[in-house]
């Protein structure tokens, strides 16, 4: 019997020691390959402890949003005067707006009726002393409202009278009126009113009349000159226009701009003896795009205000 | 924006306005209309180009020919009068066995003229309008107004529809 626990015991030596040998050599098959392939490794699944619950929390700590619904859960609120929501915190009691909520308005610096202005189109004149066949002059009342919008009116005169050299007709339109209707949009509109930087449109509309005379026209092959006349035609055209422009402050109320326009045919009357080269307010027929130079006037309408405007300070701040 | 930067784009804007005023260059179409005949062939209907065509306007200073002989072509512009209503063009046939007199054919146009002002850059041209159009019928087959209101454009206004060979 005794013999027998023994030889156990010697083949259970033999058997633990095979193991341990065994191990071992697992454990160096752990280790990187010569060639540094990684050996494979058991997938271990992560242990959730107090740190890895918490994370998320204290990644988003700082988050506004997440601050705010918090504050939001242990508020009341109330609407004020201006219908804005006001939380009042039940433990702190403090006050505040959750910014996250407000839509941020741009607030009008400038009151509703700022100024308005009258100014003189010198463009035509100018460019008659340069030699410009067409042209007379234009007029412009225009309200400034809060510095952003201003509504303007145009009305001006226009005549042309063009004998273009080597060309075998004199034009001539006699003085007529035109008058234009739109507004400009000041991208300045919280800053220096001195200064702006403005971008329009305006229907522009005149009733006129043209006529050709000194007409020479050679029929090459029958050998034949002819001298027709093309009568007085009356018409009409009306046009838009997309103005981009500048004004600037002279000195006091007097100031100084210049827009240039792109401007387009919606409609006008044909006749039999062809389109107008000349319309009044518009320009030359067949140029897209032309300018003017305006020296303006301008009233401030600060005596219409009841009461002296105080800049208002900002309420949409997140507290 | 500071003065200075206003000021500057205010200069700059001025340049490119002054120079978007200067005028856009030439006439391109021409000053006064003229009808341009096409031949067709009155089988086919299909263009075709004729040699050996002597066309000439009737009471032209000089008798002098539109196209001459020596030319091939499937169309010609025919001017007409404005200091008249009607204007006809001789057409003869110079191959061999057609070169006769008798074989000549005479296309007349009917019109109202208008004078037309162009552009700036063209000035003041003629603009017709075609009342009616006859020919006498030797060669040719017959004849189509497909525009009556000749203009500047360039486009077919008469179609001549001659007989010819299968």
């Amino acid at each position: 019997m005794w013999r027998y626990i023994s030889a156990l015991r010697s083949r259970l030596s033999v058997v633990l020691l095979l193991a341990l040998v065994a191990g071992i050599m697992a454990l160096q098959a752990e280790e990187p390959q010569p060639d540094g392939s990684a050996a494979p490794r058991r997938r271990i699944s992560p242990v959730n402890n107090a740190a890895t619950t918490t994370q998320h929390i204290n990644e988003l700590a700082g988050d506004t949003a997440v601050i705010n619904a918090a504050r939001r859960a242990r508020s009341i609120h109330y609407h004020d005067d201006n219908g804005r929501t006001v939380y009042v915190d039940t433990i702190t009691g403090d006050e505040w707006i959750d910014s996250a909520a407000v839509i941020p308005v741009v607030k009008m610096k400038y009151p509703l009726l700022q100024s308005a202005s009258i100014g003189v189109d010198i463009w035509d004149p100018v460019m008659r002393i340069f030699g410009q066949k067409y042209g007379l002059i234009g007029f412009q009342a225009q309200v400034n409202l809060h510095n952003r919008y201003l509504p303007a009116f145009e009305i001006g005169l226009g005549q042309a009278k063009n004998t273009p050299a080597g060309m075998n007709f004199s034009y001539t339109s006699p003085v007529s009126v035109w008058f234009k209707i739109g507004a400009d949009y000041n991208f300045l509109y919280n800053s220096n009113p001195d200064y702006m930087l403005t971008v329009g449109a305006r229907y522009g509309f005149s009733p006129f009349s043209y006529s050709l005379s000194d007409i020479t026209i050679d029929q090459g092959y029958w050998q034949e000159t002819q001298h027709p006349q093309i009568p007085s035609q009356r018409v009409t055209a009306g046009w838009y226009e997309i103005s981009f422009g500048l004004r600037v402050k002279l000195w006091g109320p007097i100031s100084t701009g210049w827009r240039f326009h792109y401007h387009g045919i919606l409609h006008q009357s044909h006749t039999r003896y062809g389109d107008p080269w000349y319309i009044p307010g518009y320009g030359a027929f067949g140029r897209s795009i032309t300018g003017s130079f305006s020296i303006t006037y301008t009233l401030p309408l600060n005596f219409l205000r009841r009461t002296p405007v105080v800049e208002e300070q900002t309420t949409t701040e997140a507290q | 924006m500071g003065k200075k930067g206003l000021i500057s784009a205010s200069v700059a804007a001025l340049a490119v306005l002054l120079c978007g005023a200067c005028s856009s260059g030439g006439c391109i179409d021409g000053r006064s209309g003229v009808p341009k005949v096409e031949f067709r062939s009155s089988a086919t209907g299909a263009a075709i180009r004729l040699d050996s065509l002597r066309i000439s306007g009737v009471g032209a200073p000089g008798d002098s020919a539109i196209i001459g002989v020596a030319t091939s072509t499937s169309f010609v512009n025919l001017p007409l009068k404005s200091d008249s209503h009607l204007t006809a063009w001789c057409i003869s046939y110079k191959q061999k066995a057609l070169d006769y007199p008798q074989l000549n054919d005479t296309l007349t146009f009917e019109y109202d003229t208008t004078p037309y002002f162009v552009s700036d850059d063209c000035g003041v041209g003629f603009r017709y309008y075609i009342n009616n159009l006859s020919c006498t019928r030797h060669l040719i087959d017959s004849v189509e107004l497909v525009e009556p209101l000749v203009t500047t454009v360039d486009q077919v206004y008469v179609a001549l529809y001659f007989r010819t060979q299968e």
